[in-house]
């Protein structure tokens, strides 16, 4: 086990002072004394696979078709469903949602059947319009599909005060299917997928720094007059700015500004926390750890993690299984692989993995005092899966939402009706005629627009907001949530 | 053999069906110049920072985040955009190197001065310094303003720490600038197109050859203008690809373009019927691909060579896949039976990267000819593709492969992107999940009999060594080459019916598939050398 100290942060105090005080500063797992404003923040935690629909919802009494209805989760007697059974200890801080849909992704198909595409893989197709709410976008002829836009935690973290270390974390690692497809859910822009870090140790060293040197000594004074050095190499930014044109600027000012917020971060005392991180246990477990670091250090407001598609032996099974094909696929009834009710039960398992790490990543947070509440109750964790089912499809996609109390009336099973008629056949990828009719519920983008109204954004809409149906009429898929909302 | 491209200018080709363009061909658009404002790839930025620093070792460099891919390719100008996480370890990155730079003993051979003892020693050393270290870090010679502020805020750090501080962080300041992180090409006051300046080209020639920054020569035939006449600029592209960087370029190039590390996957960490099979091997087999494509840069750098050459280089460990003699130690040179291989396609490290730990899969084979050799679009299996092991029933006996994979895509929805597909794959049913040779499976005689569709050179053919025949002649594949050549070099993808692909197409085939001459033409193409007004 390979474990980590973090080095204090230290209040940069400029070359006038040289020499600064280095004291030795007390550690504590409490978060940083309460600001004026408790912050806000937002975690994004992607799983892969969807989920078996009959393992995870629940049945909602006097459910309807043209209204959303819910149940108080924490007076159900028989506990959660299967899948989220590990989060019954946090069932009263989060909300189990049912019936959203990937709307633009099944509109990605129809735009796909008018041949203004190129790469329909159900995966890739994913990755790229999860988190953007977009059609994808072909970088060019042959070229795998990427994001269309920028992705909500990237919009988040641009619009957020440079108060933290990060504005963002994004982590993935790096394995999806195979290694056959990229797997790229954030997005700074259309295109530009947003760097991220597979290694915890080194996304602790970006957050925490290794290269703190003794207070007082040449190395810390010279580490100080480094924040000048940074200065100054930001102004170059802004000289050359006017010899560029349009689309080069852009590119500098970005870069000038982060460099401009590094400056800052280097300049301002940063928090003091007494963890540890330890290279121990799965890699997700790993990332969750140091998720609840930066959070409770206020180090950052928005993590992205994505979390690495398991290996069978993970969550109990044979090493020798091909869980893409022969779990996956075979998972759903009335899919066209045969129907397996082992591979049914084992890609439960596998959903039932995650959740027991992320209901633990909950109580943990909610562990931490923060202002009059925990850092769960500032902090809105949302469980997402690229998929609505293991076999594609992409309506009944479940969700789960946690923490930020204060604006989500939590503790709620929410049904939301399926009252639109989809803009493609269900199951994606076949055209209108051939599928089943469907009815979907609202799109995930409406999530996301509560999440930016958490985040103190007061946006009615984020991404696309109108999908077109095969036959060209438009489904709204603007606005929020507010049955969501507390 | 001094080449013009006066006569190519109008020359195009008839474009095969993959990869094929269905607007058809496009003018000449000479606003088609280079892309303008390139962030450094990880990969170009390791490169300068090792010939900045010659012989530096730099311990606590951090790793930067990966470049996103394009076609197998990291330098796309469009993706390369920057994020919080870049940009701060950008910073550790330059702190690291400014670090280790400044030690006394690398000190000797960074500053240009016999002595740095005395304040006035120190004043004067420090601006020779900044003036050559900023020309090979701005890769163009600093403006005097650019001097003065660099130079004011040495002598504030030389005075508040001391000289080798304030070179140290002359050095960070310096390794953050958009000149040195960015190929910045400034605009120019002009309706359309213009020349670019001697320094860019410099720059554009050392990436495009190279993937780094200019040598002193280079800077010197910028500094004189002479790199603007054609023959110079032609003498300097050669000069440079008989550099081992070349070679180091090259490389990279064709690792990018076939996928060749694809096989350090981990799906690739165990073969099933071979228990020494393990992470050496895989590196191995990587290796031996890389050190492929150097001895075809050395002596015969064509098209056909890459897909024809039976020379391949072994070690111990890879002789018993590809049963050839095992060299005493280390690795040799060897020539594989031509009756079983030729060329790349049929290395270890392309076969079993289209391989599972158990079997080899004819459609990823397949697929692989298909998007890398070919160029053309993927096709992706459907959202309910079985994708398991296709296996027999009890009733059935053993069956081979080939006879597996033909039963689970017979249906006529699957046959519609399989008939491609397994048409190319089954071609190398000749090698198993490792790509090692056998004649037999199942106690049935291999069938490596397929069919090549969508090309120049289409119809049947037996095993992998006619397939590689074949493509060696191809003008699809020829034109699938010159796209993704492009492609690394103007930092953009190309599109089959660009005049430019079709130009150089043209030009290669005349060249008889030289690929060194292929790079000579690219950057001394008028084109290469036009800086374009395009949404600036």
């Amino acid at each position: 086990m390979k474990v980590i100290h973090r080095r204090r942060f230290l209040k940069a105090l400029g070359l006038g002072g040289l020499v600064s005080a280095y004291g030795s500063l007390p550690g504590s797992r409490r978060a940083r004394a309460e600001p004026e404003t408790t912050p806000r923040r937002v975690v994004f935690l992607v799983s892969s696979h969807g989920h078996v629909w009959k393992n995870w919802h629940m049945p909602v009494p006097g459910a309807s078709e043209r209204a959303t209805t819910s149940f108080d989760l924490t007076s159900r007697t028989e506990g959660l469903s299967p899948t989220l059974q590990p989060l019954q200890g946090m069932r009263h801080k989060l909300t189990a949602i049912e019936g959203l849909a990937h709307t633009t992704m099944l509109g990605e198909f129809v735009q796909q059947t008018e041949g203004s595409g190129t790469d329909a893989n159900n995966h890739t197709i994913s990755y790229a319009g999860l988190l953007t709410h977009q059609y994808a976008f072909q970088p060019g002829g042959g070229a795998m599909c990427r994001g269309g836009g920028p992705s909500i935690d990237q919009l988040i973290a641009s619009r957020l005060p440079a108060e933290t270390v990060l504005n963002s974390l994004t982590w993935d690692t790096e394995q999806d299917l195979g290694k056959r497809y990229q797997r790229e859910y954030s997005y700074v822009e259309a295109g530009v997928p947003t760097p991220f870090e597979s290694n915890p140790a080194a996304a602790y060293a970006d957050l925490f720094g290794l290269r703190m040197p003794p207070g007082g000594s040449r190395e810390a004074r010279i580490d100080i007059a480094a924040i000048d050095a940074i200065n100054a190499a930001t102004e170059a930014y802004s000289r050359v700015l006017p010899t560029l044109g349009t689309e080069g600027r852009r590119k500098l000012e970005q870069h000038r500004d982060l460099l401009s917020e590094l400056a800052s971060a280097r300049s301002r005392e940063s928090g003091v926390c007494g963890l540890s991180f330890e290279s121990r246990g799965h890699v997700t477990e790993q990332f969750l750890r140091l998720a609840e670091l930066a959070l409770s250090c206020d180090m950052t407001r928005v993590i992205t993690l994505a979390m690495p598609i398991l290996d069978p032996q993970d969550f109990g099974y044979d090493a020798g299984i091909e869980l893409h094909g022969e779990l996956a696929h075979a998972s759903i009834e009335g899919g066209t692989t045969a129907f397996s009710p082992f591979a049914e039960q084992a890609m439960t398992d596998y959903n039932r993995w995650y959740a027991t790490r992320v209901g633990a990543f909950l109580e943990r947070l909610d562990a931490i005092p923060e202002g009059d509440g925990t850092v769960l109750d500032h902090t809105a964790v949302v469980w997402l899966s690229e998929l609505g089912t293991p076999t594609h499809e992409h309506r009944d996609v479940c969700t789960v939402l946690a923490g930020a109390t204060r604006f989500f009336d939590q503790g709620r099973y929410v049904r939301f009706p399926r009252d639109t008629l989809a803009p493609s056949g269900w199951r994606v990828g076949r055209s209108f005629a051939d599928g089943s009719p469907a009815m979907i519920g609202p799109s995930t983008g409406k999530l996301f627009v509560s999440l930016l109204r958490w985040m103190g954004f007061d946006e009615d809409s984020f991404g696309l907001t109108t999908v077109r149906r095969q036959d060209g009429s438009e489904i709204d898929v603007s606005g929020a949530l507010d049955e969501l909302h507390a | 053999m001094k080449l013009s491209w006066a006569g190519f200018a109008l020359v195009v080709c008839a474009c095969s069906p993959v990869g094929s363009d269905p607007a058809g061909p496009r003018e000449l658009d000479l606003l088609d110049a280079p892309e303008r404002v390139r962030r450094l790839s990880v990969w170009e930025l390791e490169n300068t920072l090792s010939d900045l620093f010659p012989g530096l070792v730099v311990p606590d460099a951090p790793s930067l985040p990966r470049d996103p891919r394009l076609n197998g390719f990291t330098n796309d100008a469009a993706s390369l955009g920057v994020s919080q996480l870049h940009v701060r370890r950008l910073e550790r990155v330059a702190a690291a190197y400014a670090a280790a730079a400044s030690d006394e003993a690398y000190l000797e051979t960074l500053l240009p001065c016999d002595a740095w003892d005395t304040p006035a020693e120190q004043s004067a050393c420090g601006r020779r310094f900044l003036r050559r270290f900023l020309r090979d870090v701005l890769r163009r010679p600093p403006t005097d303003p650019d001097l003065d502020a660099f130079d004011s805020a040495l002598t504030g750090w030389r005075t508040q720490l001391d000289f080798r501080a304030a070179i140290q962080l002359s050095i960070v300041r310096a390794l953050l600038a958009p000149e040195f992180l960015y190929r910045l090409e400034p605009s120019v006051a002009a309706d359309g197109n213009v020349p670019t300046d001697a320094y860019d080209l410099a720059n554009r020639v050392s990436y495009a050859l190279w993937g780094s920054m200019p040598d002193e020569a280079l800077f010197a035939a910028a500094a004189d203008g002479s790199l603007l006449e054609d023959e110079i600029l032609e003498d300097h592209a050669r000069r440079l690809l008989d550099d081992p960087r070349a070679r180091r370029r090259w490389v990279r190039f064709h690792s990018s373009w076939l996928g060749l590390d694809d096989i350090l996957s981990e799906e690739h960490a165990s073969r099933l019927e071979y228990p020494a099979w393990d992470a050496q091997t895989q590196r191995d087999a990587l290796d031996a691909a890389e050190r492929f494509f150097g001895e075809i840069f050395d002596s015969e750098p064509t098209l056909s060579a890459m897909f024809l050459r039976r020379t391949a280089f072994v070690n111990a460990n890879l002789a018993a896949y590809y049963d050839v003699t095992a060299p005493a130690s280390g690795w040799s040179q060897v020539e594989l039976p031509s009756a079983t291989r030729a060329g790349i396609l049929t290395r270890i490290a392309t076969l079993a990267a289209r391989s599972h730990p158990a079997y080899g899969s004819p459609p990823l084979r397949g697929n692989f000819v298909r998007t890398r050799v070919l160029c053309g679009a993927p096709l992706n299996p459907p959202a309910d593709a079985d994708l398991s092991q296709p296996t027999s029933a009890e009733f059935e006996g053993a069956r081979t492969n080939r006879q597996l994979f033909e039963a689970r895509a017979s249906g006529a929805t699957c046959q519609g992107c399989h008939v491609e597909l397994d048409g190319l794959g089954f071609g190398f049913e000749a090698f198993d999940a490792a790509g090692t040779y056998r004649t037999q499976e199942a106690e049935q005689a291999i069938d490596a009999s397929g069919l090549l569709l969508g090309t120049d050179v289409d119809g049947p053919f037996t095993g992998a060594v006619e397939l590689s025949e074949r493509l060696a002649e191809s003008e699809t594949v020829q034109h699938c080459y010159v796209r993704r050549t492009l492609q690394s070099v103007y930092g953009r993808v190309f599109e089959p019916s660009e005049d430019l692909v079709l130009m150089h197409s043209a030009h290669f085939r005349a060249t008889g598939g030289n690929a060194r001459t292929l790079l000579v033409d690219v950057v001394t193409h008028p084109r290469f050398r036009m800086k374009s007004a395009r949404s600036e």
